[in-house]
């Protein structure tokens, strides 16, 4: 009997420590205080090319020679007093700028004799205006919102706008990026092209490495600003921000009309509906994430195809102005953005290059295609739904926004990573809780109902989706679906996506949706016409796999589904879906710009049970 | 059957004849449960259906897929290979590794995360990596004189546990993979059309049967508990097969431990009871 009696002990110690040993992390206390080392300050010394030419050669690497260049002092500034931001106040600038230098570089180096791992957080702080492209050991690590944000930055390059704010703070770096030793710091810095400012202000630059959380100074400049659609996108958004330090009276000011941030002339103005601190477990903490607070403006009745420009407002501190435009009532042709897998890995929650790089792309082509309405994310936005993780996600989240303040509003649509309690602090809705799954009308004539893969799918959901489909499938010309978890996979094995093949895609079929748009392996997919199992020219197109910057896999080729005039390839991609008429336009485009692949839906016929009304269900143009 | 048995002096050969046949059961089905979990989690792996571990190496380690789909697959071909070697003379040793690569990978899913409950991976898994340490102990005890039967038992009794423990508290907050196992299977077997709120109470109701069953264990192997282990266990194993068609057979195998399991605590039980009855009535036999 005592055996019996100690291995049951033993049982439930084991159990408990198995089951709950994660949730008992959330609530230990902080251990050992942080230690900080500043790298690199703000009054630290620089060496100075400002010649009509820029320098040659591999300027900001670490073993180029910089001898040639001038002794400059930091701060490097055209006034001799600077006002900084973050209460910094009466900064002298000790090297001096005068007009006309509208590119200059700097560069300068430091030593490190330390060890950096898992616990280190590297922290650029820089206070610079107009433009800048910084460098640490010959790697770009940051480029101010004024500068093109992408494609090489040369001596003519000059930054698009004005600085305002000039200060980008707690910029974590990859602090694998250090050495042993010597190190380098560099940066060009761009002044913008206008007659009457044809300088630099200022420039000043700290790097930090933190072994344990972020103390520095928190404040309520409003960050992270993103708008967010639901189920009414031509009279409902959601307009969302960030601060660092909890802020009291949190305002959004709006009107029809660019007002430049004066705040008294908005028309309207909408206090915070829901806000808090993002929650933080035990590695957050650790990770020596910056709090952060959250703020959600749900704006009703708006006008449809109409442009609302608007500032945020969080204790005294404003945001510049920022527009989005509302969806149209009517049934014009519409382009929207595509794609999923945003998420990068899982103990390196840093900006991420490829995440960055795909962002980057959006942007370019939002601001080549103008009529890009909204942005449908696939889901799986970081690794988990954790503060470490969405504060860079909404920080690169920023690389999508316009040179002219657009907001592309986003749509999301919940993955397998983003079921922890973030992803509802990030993407809050009145009325969704943790369901997330709805049906959007675009337009009159383009649906798109969003489900959530990471919950019952043959319950309410498949319910739901019936009585979706049975009310807008006979009323409109595009009907899409968007989840996360592919039914089509074209890496995973295929069984493992025998749920919604058992339970969603029959509906799929029996009403005869446009187009699946899929996410979760990793990879670029088009799937052959599916209908009821087979290849069928009235079948359903499935594309996806997700490429927004999550590492790529190899998709597996031979799957009958992804023969001609399918396609499949590992390549970071986003979709750009155009709704016309007479079909669906898609194209897919890799970071750098290249189509990956192109197709064409036509539309169906709804008096002849939805027929594609071409025989031909896809076009496919590839260009590599 | 590498099954040893040592005799000194036997006060009753019925006994001993019957302990040896229960134990020469229990042995060669917790072999046949090591080796279809080997097959089954083998199979996974060969066809391409991706790893815990695999995401692991791909997200945190930045491993180029390439590199990774091969790994698995070679290890997906050495399980199959194990379910084999198993059943040779010292094969037992190899159970070792194959609980070991199931534990790295019950770990690594909780680190990646992306499906319901991960947190709980390893509880919900233990069934499967608790099953080949019985074999092994089992084996290590026979080689060494050292360690008891009873030990491979509690190793099953607690991996039994510790899955239905977990598999209730998943089952009481709703794992959705569960409601539609109810609701698929309700519909292809019986033709039923059951509602989420229909499956909330079955799976309340479930939860309630796991956890109660599971602190049972702890202390009785009756054997209508252990029958109940079994059948459940089979059963919800079965509910792939049942919800998705036979393209998920290798699941059913993965969760070997599960149905057989029971029944080899059942007999492990039985047999060293006896032993210790007749070891306190003569302190003369002794099993390895």
């Amino acid at each position: 009997m005592y055996y019996k009696i100690r291995l049951s002990i033993s049982l439930v110690f084991t159990l408990a420590v198995l089951t709950f040993g994660s949730l008992a992390k959330a609530s230990l206390p902080l251990d050992a205080p942080p230690q900080t080392q500043v790298l690199f300050d703000l009054d630290s010394d620089w060496k100075l090319w400002g010649k009509d030419r820029g320098p040659h050669g591999e300027w900001s690497a670490n073993r180029y020679d910089d001898s040639a260049w001038e002794e400059a002092p930091g701060v490097v500034g055209h006034f001799p007093h600077e006002q900084f931001p973050e209460g910094q106040t009466g900064t002298i600038a000790r090297t001096l700028l005068e007009p006309g230098r509208e590119t200059v570089y700097l560069r300068s180096q430091f030593d490190f004799d330390g060890n950096v791992d898992d616990q280190n957080r590297l922290i650029l702080d820089y206070y610079v205006r107009d433009g800048a492209v910084i460098f640490l050991n010959g790697v770009e690590i940051g480029r101010t919102a004024q500068m093109p944000k992408e494609g090489n930055i040369t001596h003519s390059s000059r930054a698009m706008v004005r600085g305002q704010h000039n200060v980008q703070s707690g910029f974590y770096i990859d602090p694998t990026l250090l050495r042993q030793g010597r190190n380098s710091i560099a940066l060009s810095l761009h002044s913008y092209d206008n007659e009457d400012s044809n300088f630099i202000r200022f420039a000043a630059l700290r790097l930090t490495l933190i072994n344990g959380w972020d103390t520095r100074p928190h404040t309520t400049i409003p960050k992270h600003q993103r708008v967010m659609w639901l189920e009414n996108p031509q009279s409902e958004a959601m307009v969302s921000w960030t601060t660092s330090a909890k802020s009291r009276e949190n305002v959004l000011f709006y009107d029809t009309e660019p007002r430049r941030g004066r705040l008294q002339s908005y028309a309207h103005r909408q206090p915070a509906d829901h806000s808090g601190e993002f929650a933080m477990i035990r590695q957050d903490v650790d990770f020596g994430t910056r709090p952060g607070h959250y703020y959600h403006v749900h704006l009703q009745n708006l006008a449809p195809d109409t442009t609302y420009y608007m500032t945020m407002v969080s204790d005294n501190e404003a945001s510049r102005e920022f527009n989005f435009r509302t969806a149209p009532a009517d049934d014009r042709p519409i382009k929207l953005l595509f794609g999923g897998d945003s998420r990068i890995g899982g103990h390196r929650p840093y900006f991420h290059h490829d995440r960055r790089g795909i962002n980057r792309r959006m942007v370019a082509l939002a601001e080549a295609q103008p009529d890009i309405l909204a942005f449908v994310h696939g889901g799986d936005f970081t690794q988990r739904a954790h503060w470490r993780y969405f504060r860079p996600w909404l920080t690169d989240h920023e690389l999508t926004i316009t040179q002219d303040g657009r907001i592309i509003p986003i749509l999301v649509t919940r993955g397998n990573h983003d079921m922890d309690f973030g992803f509802e602090e990030v993407f809050w809705w009145p009325g969704q809780a943790n369901k997330y799954y709805f049906h959007t009308q675009f337009t009159p004539q383009i649906s798109i109902i969003f489900l959530n893969s990471e919950i019952s799918h043959g319950g309410v959901q498949r319910r739901f989706l019936r009585d979706t489909l049975e009310t807008v499938r006979p009323e409109q010309r595009w009907v899409l679906a968007s989840y996360h978890r592919p039914a089509w996979p074209s890496v995973r094995g295929f069984e493992t996506s025998a749920d919604r093949r058992r339970f969603w895609v029959p509906l799929f079929d029996d009403y005869k949706i446009d187009l699946g748009l899929e996410s979760h392996d990793h990879a670029l997919k088009r799937t052959v016409p599916i209908l009821y199992g087979e290849q069928h020219p009235d079948g359903v197109i499935y594309i996806g796999d997700g490429g927004l910057g999550v590492p790529q896999r190899n998709p597996d080729p031979s799957r009958w589904y992804l023969q001609e005039p399918g396609i499949t390839d590992s390549a970071h991609h986003v979709h750009v879906l155009e709704f016309s008429t007479a079909q669906i336009t898609g194209t897919a485009y890799g970071m750098g710009g290249e189509i990956l692949d192109h197709f064409t839906i036509p539309v169906r016929d709804p008096e002849n049970d939805f027929a594609r009304v071409q025989p031909e269900p896809a076009e496919v143009i590839i260009e590599n | 059957m590498s099954t040893q048995s040592s005799e000194k002096v036997s006060p009753c050969k019925s006994t001993e004849v019957e302990n040896q046949k229960s134990l020469s059961l229990a042995i060669f089905l917790l072999r046949t449960a090591v080796s279809l979990i080997c097959l089954g989690w083998g199979f996974w792996l060969a066809a391409r259906l991706g790893s815990q571990t695999g995401a692991w190496l791909l997200m945190d380690w930045q491993w180029d897929h390439s590199n990774i789909g091969p790994w698995e697959r070679r290890t997906g071909v050495a399980l199959i290979v194990t379910s084999v070697l198993l059943w040779i003379p010292h094969g037992w040793v190899f159970s070792l590794p194959v609980a070991l690569i199931i534990i790295f990978d019950a770990w690594a899913g909780m680190t990646v995360g992306g499906y319901a409950f991960s947190d709980w991976t390893l509880g919900a898994h233990a069934g499967r990596y608790m099953t080949a340490l019985a074999l092994f102990i089992w084996g290590l005890g026979a080689l060494t004189n050292r360690i008891s039967i009873k030990h491979a038992e509690w190793m099953l009794r607690l991996g039994i546990a510790g899955v239905f423990i977990v598999h209730g508290l998943e089952a009481w907050w709703q794992h959705p993979g569960f409601t539609d196992f109810l609701i698929g299977t309700a519909e292809n077997i019986f033709g039923w059309d059951w509602t989420e709120e229909t499956t909330f109470w079955i799976l309340r109701a479930i939860a309630v049967v796991d956890i109660t069953v599971a602190l049972l264990l702890l202390f009785s192997t009756h054997v209508a508990l252990i029958g109940w282990l079994a059948f459940w266990g089979l059963l919800t194993a079965l509910a792939r097969v049942t919800t998705h068609g036979t393209e998920l057979f290798y699941e059913v195998m993965l969760r070997a431990g599960h149905y057989l399991g029971p029944i080899v605590i059942l007999f492990l039980h039985h047999a060293t009871s006896r032993q210790s009855k007749e070891e306190s009535e003569t302190s003369s036999y002794t099993i390895r």
